[in-house]
């Protein structure tokens, strides 16, 4: 149930006064707006009014070899967990009509720090088998 | 299918978080794993039942849980593309109209 609010009303969080407003749209997600915001951004700021989960997909780069069996060597800037399930993103073949790609899940089995050149990497060892490669690509076209 | 030793290629990882709030030019997010600064990516949300979606850089990264691993992560969008339905950027400025013009306010 909404109630209509008159005028804006002051909530205080620690030693932060914060100036809520909060809006509820014909349908969606409420926003309140915050006052006396940090300089770090240049636009006003609003926090949502009921949680939201989000997702970052981040896209390091790595320099990866394929092993045997399915097992393939990665060496990257940062560390992966044993057990986590990433995606490879692969360059097979790339020309002037363009390049091909293959995307697959693969699995951390391993992973250990290297020097290379005096700096830190990581050299991963992923499992990813062709099965895997389909069940992904099917699941992708469902969306 | 034999590669070349040493092919680049990209590794992707999806990390889940909290949204904390949203401006036009970026979004603090909640996160149990760290993320470099400089990082780039794409970020996913939900805002007024819609999927939206923009690509960002990670530009800070703070500690601010005490018992449990906790970071802010600080992200500013990445004009990579128009701002048109379906990114986060669009969504924000739609809300922000909303309630710099709506003479009624709702409190949920």
């Amino acid at each position: 149930m909404r109630r209509a609010l008159v005028g804006p009303c002051e909530l205080s969080s620690k030693n932060v006064k914060l100036a809520h407003r909060s809006i509820q749209p014909a349908s969606g997600t409420a926003v309140a707006q915050i006052a006396g915001m940090s300089d770090r951004r240049r636009d006003r700021r609003f926090k949502l009014a009921e949680p939201t989960d989000g997702s970052l997909t981040v896209f390091p780069d790595i320099v990866v070899q394929e092993a045997r069996d399915g097992e393939w060597i990665a060496i990257s800037r940062e560390p992966a967990a044993v057990g986590e399930t990433l995606v490879l993103d692969l360059v097979l073949h790339a020309d002037d009509d363009g390049e091909v790609r293959e995307r697959f899940p693969v699995c951390v089995i391993d992973c250990q720090p290297l020097i290379v050149e005096g700096d830190l990497r990581h050299r991963i060892r992923l499992y990813g088998d062709y099965n895997a490669r389909i069940l992904f690509e099917q699941q992708v076209r469902r969306g | 299918m034999t590669l070349e030793s040493g092919s680049p290629a990209v590794l992707m990882r999806e990390h889940l978080m909290r949204i904390v709030d949203v401006s036009r030019s970026g979004c603090l997010i909640e996160s149990r794993h760290r993320v470099e600064v400089g990082t780039v990516g794409r970020l996913r949300l939900r805002l007024a039942d819609q999927e939206c979606s923009d690509d960002v850089e990670v530009v800070r990264c703070d500690a601010v849980g005490l018992a449990q691993a906790l970071y802010h992560i600080g992200v500013r969008f990445l004009w990579t593309t128009p701002r048109r339905a379906g990114t986060i950027r669009e969504a924000v400025s739609r809300h922000v109209e909303n309630v710099s013009t709506s003479p009624t306010v709702w409190l949920m």
